[in-house]
């Protein structure tokens, strides 16, 4: 066992780890927006950790790997986010504690905007 | 292992799908419809079908998803289709559930008596046995553009006819667009970036088609994705119609006389008259005619696709 195999353990290790990090806070979170950030951030790593564990058993795939983590690297968020905005103007509410809603007056200031025009 | 993963994925795709009919939200039933989509991907890998599982996952649970919900959107401007809809529904949903149910304990059945029998017979190790007389890696490929390039040929013309008949019913005049969601401006900027990535993909999967699974009809739907998220996300993108027409008609007449020289070189329609070594099967360029068909498959495809999706999302408002 190389150097390398080892290496790709101990990532495949930690990203199933995060993986399951990530789908126990989709079960605990309170509300969406928590949850959403815990299926986004965590799971993203897990993924990423799994590929260059991948990366590391088959070093001839690892061009085609660094292209699937850049994918995944891009929708994952883009994915939440779009999820995220479209719970928000659909008017999902947030945890009383969660504390600001910074995005309340931009959202407003929008709709304002549009019935001018 | 594999009848345990079988059996959990259709326990859990007729659990969703059975979700999907008693929801009275639309939106969300389109939702879980997509999910059953994701279930069949997930069965089509494990029957050795990955071709299949491919469209399946870009077409069952992308790109229907999204025009079943372009359609509810549509439905919504115009009240008395949603009353008159109301009204139908119960009784269409019963017979659903009735088919559903049966359906599923058919499917049961028969799993539980293939996973009670040591082997099922697989007809892609046969066919596998097959691929070197027409020189590609894929056996799907070499049935799909070799065996049954004349078949091939045809469902192409149907898709076509699909395309041209959505065409006619969905003319855009110059108006504004029915179907527009303010976009995210994140999802915007992101979708410059992924854009070029799908394109690659779906261009890989077409010059693989021969070598592994997938080809013209999965790659070009793959284009298509692209484009529709391109769709969706900018308000002024359009396709240039000159464009689509020439690719479009351009490859399949390439078809066609592909097939003619084939019947002239060969004595057969669609005769693979390149050189295809068996020796060299398995690299880039190998199997004669065949990745040319495919390419070709997936320029028509593409276009096709893009198009169809164009005209369905950039209705006007009073046609």
């Amino acid at each position: 066992m190389g150097v390398l195999d080892i290496f790709g353990y101990i990532l495949a290790f930690m990203g199933s780890g995060s993986l399951i990090i990530s789908g126990l806070g989709i079960v605990r979170m309170p509300d969406i927006y928590t949850r959403i950030h815990a299926g986004t951030k965590a799971s993203t790593l897990g993924i990423l950790m799994i590929i260059a564990s991948a990366a590391c058993f088959e070093p001839a795939w690892s061009f085609k790997l660094l292209l699937l983590g850049a994918f995944i690297l891009i929708t994952n968020p883009l994915s939440s986010s779009a999820l995220a905005l479209a719970s928000y103007k659909q008017g999902v509410k947030h945890l009383e504690t969660s504390g600001v809603d910074e995005l309340a007056d931009k959202i407003k200031i929008k709709a304002d905007s549009k019935e001018k025009r | 292992m594999t009848g345990f993963i079988t059996l959990f994925t259709l326990l859990s795709m007729s659990v969703v799908a059975l979700f999907s009919l008693r929801q009275s939200n639309l939106t969300q039933s389109v939702v879980l419809f997509s999910g059953v989509g994701l279930g069949s991907v997930v069965l089509f890998f494990i029957f050795n079908a990955p071709d299949v599982a491919l469209t399946e996952a870009v077409i069952g649970s992308g790109i229907t998803a999204v025009v079943l919900l372009i359609g509810i959107r549509h439905m919504h401007k115009e009240p008395e289709i949603e009353e008159v809809m109301m009204e139908n529904r119960r009784g269409i949903r019963r017979i659903a559930i009735a088919l559903l149910v049966l359906l599923t304990l058919l499917l049961l059945g028969k799993t539980l008596l293939g996973a009670l029998s040591v082997e099922t017979s697989n007809a892609g190790q046969a066919l596998l046995e097959h691929a070197m007389q027409a020189g590609a890696a894929n056996a799907v490929t070499s049935v799909v553009t070799y065996f049954r390039g004349f078949d091939t040929l045809g469902e192409v013309a149907v898709l076509f006819l699909a395309a041209t008949g959505v065409g006619l019913l969905l003319t855009v005049e110059k108006g504004e667009d029915a179907i527009y969601i303010e976009p995210n401006f994140i999802l915007r900027i992101g979708s410059g970036f992924l854009f070029p990535l799908i394109l690659l993909f779906g261009l890989y999967i077409i010059v693989h088609g021969h070598l592994s699974p997938g080809g013209g009809f999965q790659g070009g739907v793959v284009i298509a994705a692209a484009f529709l998220l391109l769709f969706l996300t900018r308000r002024r993108f359009g396709l240039s119609h000159k464009i689509v027409t020439i690719l479009e008609s351009g490859a399949g007449m390439a078809y066609v006389l592909l097939g003619l020289t084939g019947l002239w070189l060969m004595g057969l329609f669609l005769g693979n008259f390149l050189p295809h070594p068996a020796e060299k099967i398995g690299m880039l360029v190998s199997g004669g005619i065949i990745p040319i068909i495919y390419i070709l498959i997936g320029i028509k495809v593409g276009s096709e696709i893009s198009y169809v999706v164009e005209k369905l999302i950039k209705r006007s408002h009073d046609v």
